[in-house]
């Protein structure tokens, strides 16, 4: 029996493979050069292999992403890695005013390839400053696309889409994943099964075989598939609740009429996030949904998302703060009634 | 036997891969020594032994595990290994391996074990989830085809099975039926209620009526032995057939021509209430040398239940039914009458037997007054 591929892996495999397959592609970040190889080691090796084109950085996030939207107007393909995704804020500027809008203020369609990795949210205890969840935040602004990593989507995929699209993308990658295994062949654990959508945001479906159509949809980026698929566990076998879960590669642009033939097996709807509640992606799709589907819902679509509040560092305040299988669980027996 | 338990070596891991046993399934161990090599996202690691032993390997080389896990047993020797391994076998094979049965909702076990339906027949749905609709439709199919072998009967049900079976293969039953005429017994029993605050119903008095006529009708009373002679009993002891939903019981009036109708009464009050909760002693349903078996819900006419074996008969009572008569000056008179039936063992006795009981009881009821 081979042992299952974990994500940081997964993703230290994929970098290797673009920077190894394209020679204008490089990589910025802080510490990523080795020994160190960044601060969650996705980054281990790439420096002695392409010394030339991993570029190891101090603290400098609006710098690094000044620099690799620069390398990207060049012609080049960047990825640039900020060490903890609440610092992202700092490259806020240079993607929003800078890069995003090259594409098409000159006349012209510019390509910019180039990739923004987000290590992301909490659950660790890291603490206010390096446990956020900010996608929320970059969502909506032309041409600039959000994705998530999830044990689903193998990363030399999503990268070389990101690149391709020739839009700057940021990928966001929650760091409880790093150490979490790629699920394979189909399968997630005895209970669930899963198939990848052939929709645009490449969503992977979880569902328990033998339960027809379900009771719920759920959608959740990939870093809440763990706690959603044992939500999704207890619902089943304690409540006879019997829920779908949709993890999607592809954050924004969402392309939900895409996914209506799915979501209508349902007539109930949970969208689900670890930003802080308010202007969230789960909101935005809630009232794309609402708008598609509202004569055949049972009710609203059910939004989840962490408390609006900072992310405490203390464990049990951090558990309260963020999404957790027992708050989506009771969130939903709840909503069923 | 000692545990072998994998420590946490990463907070952030939820489970670490087990690489490689640096010793063999059954190899021996001097000491303190290298067991395992367990990789952890940042790390390989080697688990150490904590003392001498015999390794049992409970988790394979490149398997995950978690951290907390036992992962292998040490024993003292290996006469102590080969009889776990002999004992362990058995529990073994007989527990499904993880992911080989279905996972089953706590609503669908409720059910399944309401019903008797078995862990077999769950798994035999060749599901991967068993939920509550798949349980109801496997006790729907059993309950469409009772030769399936889908549904058990409760143990009650199988034991009245059983009795009714020896019955059938034992005993040549024939029947005979009387109309009774149960006016004034149901004034008595009216009256009896009223005085004593007893429940005293046609039944009771039934029970008491022939009670007393077994002296006339020892035959009607005795149990026949394996010989072709019968033991004739000293004493009438009724038993009574009673459902409460909960199965089919016979309570016995134990020397009912000594007690007084409240008094039976108050016996069978009690017998029904234990019926519904079914909690009986041994004694309450043993030694009835005869039965009586009401079958009074409105509208019932006659009855022919079984004769139970060890006993010669049995007399059945259906519902009141009014009859308009003419009297002996051609007025028109409301009757009120009850079918009794008398269902008995014609080896024992014959129809002319049966029908001087019949005879005798129906003269008790429609001149009760020795009934209360």
């Amino acid at each position: 029996m081979t042992r299952r591929q974990r994500v940081a892996e997964n993703l230290n495999s994929a970098l290797h493979h673009l920077l190894g397959t394209h020679p204008g592609t490089y990589l910025i970040g802080e510490d990523v050069a080795d020994p160190y190889g960044g601060a969650f080691k996705v980054t281990r090796g790439l420096s002695d292999r392409f010394p030339d084109r991993v570029l190891s950085s101090p603290l400098s996030e609006g710098g690094i992403a000044g620099v690799g939207a620069g390398l990207a107007l060049a012609g080049n393909r960047s990825v640039v890695e900020m060490m903890f995704s609440d610092f992202a804020a700092l490259a806020f500027d240079p993607l929003l005013n800078f890069a995003a809008k090259s594409v098409s203020m000159y006349g012209r369609r510019v390509p910019m390839s180039m990739v923004v990795r987000c290590p992301t949210g909490g659950n660790r205890g890291y603490g206010p400053t390096h446990s956020q969840s900010l996608q929320k935040h970059f969502l909506g602004i032309p041409s600039l696309h959000l994705r998530e990593v999830s044990p689903f989507h193998d990363n030399r995929r999503v990268l070389t889409a990101m690149l391709d699209r020739e839009e700057p993308g940021v990928l966001f990658e929650d760091k409880v994943l790093y150490t979490r295994a790629m699920y394979q062949a189909g399968v997630v654990d005895d209970l669930f099964r899963y198939e990848v959508l052939a929709d645009p945001s490449e969503t992977a479906r979880v569902f328990a075989p033998d339960c027809g159509p379900p009771d719920w949809i759920v959608l959740a980026p990939g870093g809440l598939t763990e706690r959603a698929v044992t939500a999704l566990r207890t619902l089943l076998l304690e409540e006879e609740i019997t829920c779908e879960l949709l993890v999607p590669s592809q954050l924004y642009p969402f392309d939900s009429k895409a996914l209506l033939p799915v979501l209508s097996r349902a007539d109930r709807i949970c969208v689900m996030e670890d930003s802080t509640a308010d202007g969230t992606w789960g909101e935005l799709l809630a009232q794309q949904l609402h708008e598609e589907l509202w004569s055949r819902l049972a009710r609203p679509v059910l939004p989840l998302s962490a408390e609006p509040s900072i992310v405490p560092t203390a464990a049990h305040l951090e558990h309260g703060v963020l999404l957790q299988p027992s708050t989506i669980h009771r969130a939903i027996v709840e909503a069923t009634k | 036997m000692i545990g072998i338990e994998l420590p946490t070596l990463n907070t952030n891991d939820s489970s670490y891969t087990l690489v490689e046993w640096l010793v063999p399934d059954g190899g021996s161990i001097e000491g303190e020594e290298p067991l395992a090599v367990v990789e952890t996202s940042k790390a390989s690691e080697e688990i150490e032994s904590t003392g001498p032993g015999i390794l049992h390997v409970l988790v394979g080389g490149g398997q995950e595990c978690r951290p907390g896990q036992t992962i292998a047993y040490l024993f003292e020797s290996a006469e102590e290994r080969d009889s776990y391994r002999a004992s362990a076998a058995t529990p073994a094979a007989a527990s499904a391996p993880p992911g080989a049965g279905p996972s089953i909702t706590n609503a669908a076990r409720a059910l399944a074990d309401r019903h008797g339906v078995s862990e077999a027949e769950l798994r035999g749905l060749g599901r991967t989830v068993v939920r509550t609709a798949d349980v109801e439709a496997l006790v729907r199919r059993a309950a469409s085809a009772p030769a399936s072998p889908g549904r058990q009967l409760s143990k009650r049900q199988r034991t009245v099975g059983a009795v009714v079976t020896e019955s059938m293969r034992t005993v040549p039953a024939a029947a005979a039926y009387a109309k009774v005429d149960v006016g004034q017994a149901e004034e008595l029993a009216r009256q009896l209620s009223e005085r004593t605050g007893s429940f005293v119903s046609l039944p009771v008095l039934l029970i008491k009526a022939v009670a007393r006529r077994h002296a006339a009708h020892p035959l009607m009373f005795a149990a026949l032995t394996d010989d072709g002679a019968v033991r004739e009993s000293e004493r009438a002891h009724v038993g009574v057939t009673m459902d409460a939903g909960r199965g089919l019981y016979t309570p016995v009036v134990h020397d009912a021509a000594e007690l007084s109708g409240d008094r039976i009464a108050d016996l069978l009050t009690g017998f029904r209430s234990k019926a519904f909760r079914g909690t009986f002693q041994a004694a309450e349903l043993t030694g009835a040398n005869i039965m009586v078996a009401p079958h009074t819900t409105e509208g019932m006419v006659l009855a022919t239940p079984i004769v139970f074996p060890g006993q010669t008969c049995v007399v059945s009572v259906g519902a009141v039914d009014d009859q308009v008569l003419l009297d002996a000056q051609g007025a028109p008179r409301t009757h009120r009458f009850v079918h009794l039936g008398l269902v008995y063992d014609h080896r024992v006795v014959n129809g002319r037997d049966a029908m001087a009981l019949l005879k005798d009881v129906k003269e008790e009821l429609e001149a009760p007054a020795a009934l209360g």
